[in-house]
């Protein structure tokens, strides 16, 4: 060996004696960064193909989020083109340049699971059924790239909520059952604000699961002044009505209201919410009952339950 | 008795101090920190990324906090490597063909000494680089995300929402805006460049060209961001070639690990940046650059010029 290469051999000598002391410590590291959500799992080779070569390379140099960014852009500009297939493509790839964030989720759902299909239903090019069938399609994609987003970020209320929202939304084929339980791990986070206890009680009493227990949490809820609202009442009466129906509704609807008047009102809207798909035990019999103690005629056009009925006939002719 | 012995001992904090001040200023003269009005740009035209909101009150508004975060630590990390590599790289060949390495190494100076001033000199220039650039984007951050919760607190959007419901919002502003953990990310992309800085000095002290040494360096910074499946291959042991697992271990070896430094993703995510995290980095980046410096000592000290 000359005395040329002698040094240059000792300094890869070291060098790899070095390695070797650290790639255990390293190997160590990485998996603690990646326990602790600090480090991303590697990248898919399909992200790498869809993100393209040059934003690869950006995101191998270590800002993965600023291209997640950019990507998220393209999205909204895919969006206001209504390429509703792009938009998915750009959203899958930002998801998982930037996994942990919940924003992300929301707004790719938003697009894939609420844009695109209302976009494919309300398409007049599209036969109906064929229009509604890209509709259903498209939904599922949203539900799946919400529960994808909620497991991703099992910490996140807002992830569980978005998901929630979506299988309770009645023109989304709704899934109540399942938003109940999105509704409850928002909860099981400890950060969910108040009204998500009143969206997930909602949602299990729409799924029919359980009535004795739900009306137990609605009683539970009830004691707060906050939760007091005409949603939360009108479903206790209601779950107790499914109970045992009340001898006498109007003093049922009193103690639960405090008033005739308001009764009548808090019943009446949640009656007529028909969208609301919430259950109406004994509903109907309180407000006729109410209806006649305050002198409102079967056909008057105050009558909550007339005003029901031509808002089911409504949907039915605009469907 | 003489003193000259004890002049011409290795590690003279003084010596290296002096080194690497005139180094620091050197590169000033080359204008390098004109790229802080790239920075500024950049960081304004961010302000103007504004993605849907999805007319939701809670979401208003904070997708700007996260492009500025995002963008400002992406570009702090482009910046401070180009840096790093391109300055690291300039410092020898720029010495040789100046002439100044001869009158330097013709004084007591150790070479140790001279390489440790010339490493210290870049890294002062990639920490000033950025704080200035840490400052700005703490500034924006701080004015936008003030802002942003002024507009909500009083909008007539969030008049609906409850005392709770608008402290959570509140929370949720405030963690997208300037935190600790930005400055811990500041911290990580300054510590990625101090290896890539000392590797770009040890490739110098084989090469005397800028190109090669700028050009090897970028090289070294990308395979070291896939440095982490390189070791997988290696410890996976089952389903993979000897051949594969040798040129596995060598690049995990010989290749510094760049992907532990990518935490700074997770605080644009909006997770916390622990300070043991921070700490093992530190360490970490420790050990590249003393390693770095004793091998680049090893070859530099038998060089003739």
């Amino acid at each position: 060996m000359t005395s040329r290469f002698r040094p240059i051999l000792i300094a890869l000598g070291v060098i790899i004696a070095a390695g070797a002391l650290r790639m255990p410590m390293e190997q160590a590291m990485t998996r603690d960064f990646r326990r602790q959500g600090l480090l991303e799992e590697e990248l898919d080779i399909d992200v790498k193909e869809k993100i393209g070569q040059n934003s690869m390379v950006v995101a191998l140099a270590g800002v993965r989020t600023l291209v997640s960014s950019f990507t998220s852009l393209q999205m909204t500009e895919n969006f206001t083109k209504t390429l509703w297939n792009k938009v998915e493509d750009n959203a899958e790839t930002t998801v998982r340049l930037s996994p942990r964030t919940p924003y992300y989720w929301d707004i790719g759902g938003w697009h894939v699971g609420y844009n695109a299909a209302s976009a494919y239903r309300s398409d007049s090019k599209l036969p109906k059924l064929r229009a509604e069938a890209e509709a259903r399609r498209w939904v599922e994609k949203g539900r799946r790239f919400f529960e994808r987003g909620a497991h991703n970020n099992p910490g996140s209320w807002r992830a569980w909520v978005a998901l929630g929202n979506f299988c309770s939304n009645p023109s989304f084929f709704p899934d109540d059952r399942k938003a109940s339980e999105a509704y409850n791990k928002a909860i099981e986070t400890g950060g969910a604000p108040p009204s998500i206890y009143r969206y997930c009680l909602l949602a299990e009493a729409r799924a029919g699961q359980d009535p004795e227990k739900t009306l137990a949490e609605v009683r539970e809820l009830l004691k707060v002044p906050e939760n007091r609202v005409p949603t939360l009442l009108c479903l206790n009466y209601v779950l107790e009505a499914q109970k045992s129906r009340p001898e006498d509704p109007v003093a049922a609807a009193i103690a639960n209201f405090g008033s005739e008047t308001k009764a009548l009102r808090n019943l009446g809207a949640y009656f007529t919410n028909v969208s609301g798909r919430l259950p109406n035990d004994g509903v109907e019999t309180a407000i006729r009952l109410l209806e006649g103690r305050a002198g409102i005629a079967p056909d008057s056009p105050q009558s909550f339950i007339l005003q029901r009925e031509k808002l089911i006939e409504e949907r039915r002719f605009t469907r | 008795m003489s003193s000259s012995p004890a002049k011409n001992r290795p590690l003279n904090p003084r010596r290296i101090g002096v080194i690497a001040m005139h180094t620091f200023t050197q590169l000033v003269r080359m204008k390098v920190f004109y790229f802080l009005g790239i920075f500024a740009v950049v960081l304004l035209c961010s302000n103007l990324l504004n993605i849907q909101d999805m007319g939701r009150p809670d979401l208003k508004g904070a997708d700007v906090l996260r492009s500025i975060r995002s963008v400002s630590l992406g570009t702090m990390t482009l910046f401070s490597v180009v840096l790093g590599i391109v300055a690291t790289a300039l410092l020898l060949p720029k010495d040789v063909e100046d002439r100044t390495l001869y009158t330097i190494l013709a004084k007591p100076v150790p070479r140790l000494d001279y390489l440790i001033g010339k490493l210290g000199g870049v890294l002062m220039l990639i920490f000033v680089s950025l704080v200035v650039m840490d400052l700005l984007m703490t500034g924006v951050l701080a004015i936008r995300s003030s802002m942003l919760l002024s507009d909500q607190m009083g909008g007539s959007e969030f008049a609906s929402l409850s005392e709770a419901q608008r402290e959570a919002l509140r929370q949720d502003v405030q963690l997208q805006g300037p935190t600790w953990g930005l400055h811990g990310a500041t911290l990580a992309i300054f510590l990625r460049s101090a290896v890539i800085a000392s590797t770009a000095l040890l490739l110098s002290t084989f090469s005397t060209s800028t190109l090669f040494t700028t050009v090897t360096a970028v090289l070294v910074y990308f395979i070291g961001n896939f440095q982490a499946e390189a070791r997988e291959v290696f410890l996976a042991g089952e389903g993979t070639s000897r051949l594969e697992r040798i040129g596995a271990m060598l690049l995990a070896t010989i290749f510094p690990d760049f992907k532990l430094y990518n935490v700074v993703d997770s605080v644009v995510q909006g997770i916390a940046l622990p300070p043991a995290a921070l700490a093992t980095l530190m360490g970490l980046t420790a050990f590249y650059v003393v390693l770095h410096l004793f091998v680049s000592w090893l070859v530099f000290a038998g060089k003739e010029f």
